[in-house]
C-alpha cells in the first residue's frame, strides 16, 4: 500500500517531510506529487520518497508553449498580457499534467490514502476526490490507521488529574 | 434561556470551547505552547473540553486563484457525505483538538484573514455553533472573533490577547471594526501583559473595566531542572526565531566583542529563522565560526537539553508580549540576560539581579557585553531556586488556572470520571 501526499510547494515542508518520515518507518511507500522536485530535494526530503513532479508536463502543455512563443516574440506581451492570463488558468494547467501524466504511472488501488498538504494542492485534491472516489482523501495524514490503532472518537476518556495535582 | 435548553445543557455537563490560530502541529511544533498549557491548565474544571485549532495555509496570491481554492476546499468538506473530515484527535491533556487547515490569500488585510478562519470552521462545525457555555478565543483576531461568530447566545465569551502584532490590526480599518465587535461581545479581554492591555484600554477606552491582566500559563513544575547548577557563564544560547526583531545579529556582535577575551565562550543560536545564513557568515568573518553553533530549530521537547548543556540564555529582542523562553529558562534554573522589551519586565518582577538580569533594548552590542560583565561579577547573588518559585506562583499551571477560571465563572473542578 502507499500513500500520496499533495504538496505544490514547500510552504508546509516540515509537515509533508515529518508525514513522509512517518510512514517510511512504519514501511509505506510515499509518492509526492508537486511542481518542483530539486525544493522538495533542498528541504531534505528522504530519497525514498518517489516523487513525481509536474514542471515539465506543465511546460509542454500547449498554453505554457503558447507562452513561450509569446515570450521569443515580445517580452513585454508575455509578462503584462500572457502571464495575468497563464496564472489563472495554471490550476487547471497543473490538473492536466496530473491527470495525463502521474494519473497513469500510479496505482490507484494500491493508494491507501492522500494527504493534501498545501492550498495550492487543493484544487488537484478535489479533482481526484472526484476521479476516485473511494479514495481517503485528508488534510492531515491519518496516522492511527499505520499503528493499527482505531481512530479515537469523542467519549468518555481517561484524564488527567485536576490542575492542581499537577504540582 | 427556555427551560428545555437548560434540561438539556445539564445533562451535557460544563462545556468549554477554545478556538485558537496558534497550536502545536507538525508543521509548527513550537507554535501556540502557551495554548496549550492554558488549555491543559482549565481542562478539569470542565467535563469537556473542544480546542479549534484553524491553522493558516497560505495559497495564492491571486483573487482568482484564491477563489478557485475556496471552491474546491468547500466541494472537499462540505455537502452531506463530505470527502474530508474534521476528525478531533485526544490530546492526552485532557482535550480535544480539532486541526482545520485554512487557506488564506497572503496580501490581504486581518480583516480578511478573519472571514477566511470563520468560513474554514464553519466547515468543521456541523451544528453552526460551538456547544459550549464558555467560550475561549485566542487572539483577538482570529480567536476572539470565532468566538463571536460561533458561540451560542447566553454563553460566556472570554477572549485573551497576546499577539505581538495587535498594533497592526488596529491600524487597519476594517480588521479594527471587527476587533471592535470582538470587543464588545466578549465578557473578559484577557491580556498576557500590561503592556497589552494598555494598548486595548486606549484604542477601547470605553470597555477598560473588563480588559484585565491574566498571564499564559506555563507549566513550569513540569520543567525539567538543570542537573548541576550553574558554575560560570561561558556557554550562552539564544533560543527562537533568527531574526532581526529578536536581536539577533546584536547578540552575534556582542558575543564577537566578548569573546576576544575570554576564548571560553560559546554561543548556540537554536532556532530558524530569515537570518541563519547571514549570521553564519558573519560569524565566519569574526572568526568565530567554531565558537557559533546553529544547530537550527529543535522540538519543544528536545529544547530543555540544550538549556541544560548551556550556562546563560541571553534574550535580546527588541519586543515581546510575553516572553515565553526566559521564563522556561528560568523556571528550569538558568540565568537569563533579557532586554526590557516589554513582557521580560514584568515576568521578572521582582526577579532582576535574582534569576538573571535586565538590560535596555538598544541597539548597540556592548549593552549585551556590558550585561554579560555585570552578571559575572553579580553570579553569587543569583538565586535559581527563588527565581522558579517566584515563576511558579506567578504563572505556573496552578495559578493560572485558578485566575482563569474564576473569569470563566467556574471554580470547582469537576470529577475525572464525569469528563468527556
Amino acid at each position: 500500500m502507499s500513500v500520496l501526499l499533495l504538496a505544490m510547494s514547500t510552504t508546509r515542508a516540515t509537515a509533508v517531510r515529518t508525514a513522509a518520515d512517518f510512514l517510511l518507518e512504519h514501511g509505506e511507500d510515499v509518492a509526492l506529487i508537486t511542481v518542483d522536485a530539486e525544493a522538495w530535494q533542498r528541504e531534505g526530503m528522504d530519497p525514498r520518497v518517489r516523487i513525481h513532479p509536474l514542471q515539465a508536463a506543465e511546460q509542454r502543455h500547449p498554453l505554457a508553449r503558447l507562452g513561450s512563443a509569446v515570450r521569443r516574440l515580445s517580452p513585454a506581451a508575455y509578462t503584462k498580457g500572457y502571464l495575468k492570463i497563464y496564472r489563472l488558468l495554471r490550476p487547471y494547467v497543473l490538473w492536466r499534467a496530473t491527470r495525463a501524466g502521474v494519473g497513469r504511472e500510479l496505482d490507484w488501488a494500491a493508494i491507501r490514502q492522500v494527504v493534501v498538504c498545501d492550498s495550492h494542492a487543493i484544487p488537484i485534491g478535489w479533482h481526484l476526490a472526484k476521479r476516485h472516489p473511494r479514495l481517503t482523501v485528508g488534510f492531515e495524514l491519518d496516522r492511527t490507521a499505520y499503528l493499527g490503532l482505531q481512530a479515537p472518537q469523542p467519549g468518555r476518556q481517561p484524564v488527567p488529574s485536576a490542575p492542581s495535582g499537577n504540582d | 434561556m427556555n427551560v428545555a435548553g437548560s434540561m438539556e445543557r445539564a445533562s451535557l455537563g460544563r462545556r468549554l470551547a477554545v478556538t485558537t490560530p496558534w497550536h502545536p502541529t507538525a508543521q509548527r511544533p513550537f507554535a501556540g505552547s502557551f495554548v496549550q498549557a492554558t488549555t491543559a491548565a482549565v481542562a478539569g474544571f470542565f467535563d469537556s473540553v473542544r480546542l479549534y485549532h484553524t491553522e493558516d495555509w497560505p495559497g495564492p496570491t491571486d483573487p482568482v486563484q484564491a477563489r478557485l481554492v475556496d471552491r474546491a476546499y468547500r466541494a472537499l468538506t462540505s455537502g452531506p457525505n463530505p470527502r474530508i473530515g474534521f476528525t478531533p484527535r485526544w490530546t492526552g491533556d485532557g482535550y480535544w483538538v480539532t486541526d482545520i487547515a485554512t487557506p488564506v490569500t497572503p496580501k490581504r488585510d486581518y480583516a480578511a484573514w478573519a472571514r477566511s478562519h470563520e468560513s474554514a470552521l464553519r466547515q468543521a462545525l456541523p451544528s453552526g455553533r460551538f456547544d459550549a457555555d464558555v467560550v475561549h478565543g485566542h487572539v483577538g483576531i482570529y480567536g476572539g472573533w470565532l468566538a463571536l461568530r460561533f458561540a451560542r447566545p447566553g454563553a460566556r465569551i472570554v477572549v485573551t490577547e497576546h499577539a505581538s502584532f495587535l498594533g497592526r490590526i488596529l491600524g487597519q480599518p476594517r480588521s479594527r471594526a471587527l476587533y471592535a465587535e470582538v470587543v464588545d461581545r466578549a465578557d473578559v479581554l484577557v491580556c498576557v501583559s500590561e503592556k497589552l492591555r494598555g494598548q486595548l484600554v486606549d484604542a477601547f477606552p470605553r470597555h477598560g473595566a473588563k480588559i484585565q491582566v491574566v498571564p499564559n500559563a506555563v507549566a513550569i513544575e513540569q520543567v525539567p531542572q538543570r542537573p548541576a547548577p550553574v558554575a560560570g557563564l561561558n556557554r550562552w544560547i539564544y533560543v527562537g526565531k533568527v531574526a532581526a526583531a529578536k536581536g539577533v545579529p546584536e547578540l552575534v556582535e556582542a558575543f564577537g566583542i566578548a569573546a576576544k577575551d575570554e576564548p571560553a565562550l560559546r554561543l548556540t543560536i537554536l532556532g530558524s529563522g530569515p537570518l541563519v545564513e547571514p549570521l553564519r557568515e558573519r560569524a565566519a568573518q569574526l572568526g568565530l565560526a567554531d565558537r557559533i553553533a546553529f544547530p537550527g530549530a529543535v522540538p519543544p521537547q528536545r529544547v530543555f537539553e540544550f538549556l541544560h548543556a548551556h550556562d546563560l540564555l541571553v534574550h535580546p529582542s527588541k519586543s515581546e508580549t510575553f516572553g515565553m523562553t526566559v521564563v522556561e529558562a528560568v523556571g528550569s534554573g538558568m540565568p537569563v540576560l533579557v532586554t526590557r522589551c516589554g513582557g521580560p519586565q514584568e515576568t521578572l518582577a521582582g526577579l532582576d539581579g535574582v534569576a538573571g538580569l535586565l538590560i535596555d533594548v538598544s541597539d548597540d552590542p556592548e549593552v549585551i557585553v556590558e550585561g554579560y560583565r555585570r552578571l559575572t561579577r553579580q553570579m553569587t547573588r543569583l538565586d535559581a531556586a527563588r527565581g522558579r518559585a517566584a515563576l511558579i506562583e506567578r504563572y505556573g499551571t496552578r495559578a493560572v488556572a485558578a485566575r482563569l477560571t474564576a473569569v470563566y465563572g467556574v471554580e470547582q473542578p469537576v470529577q475525572a470520571e464525569e469528563r468527556v
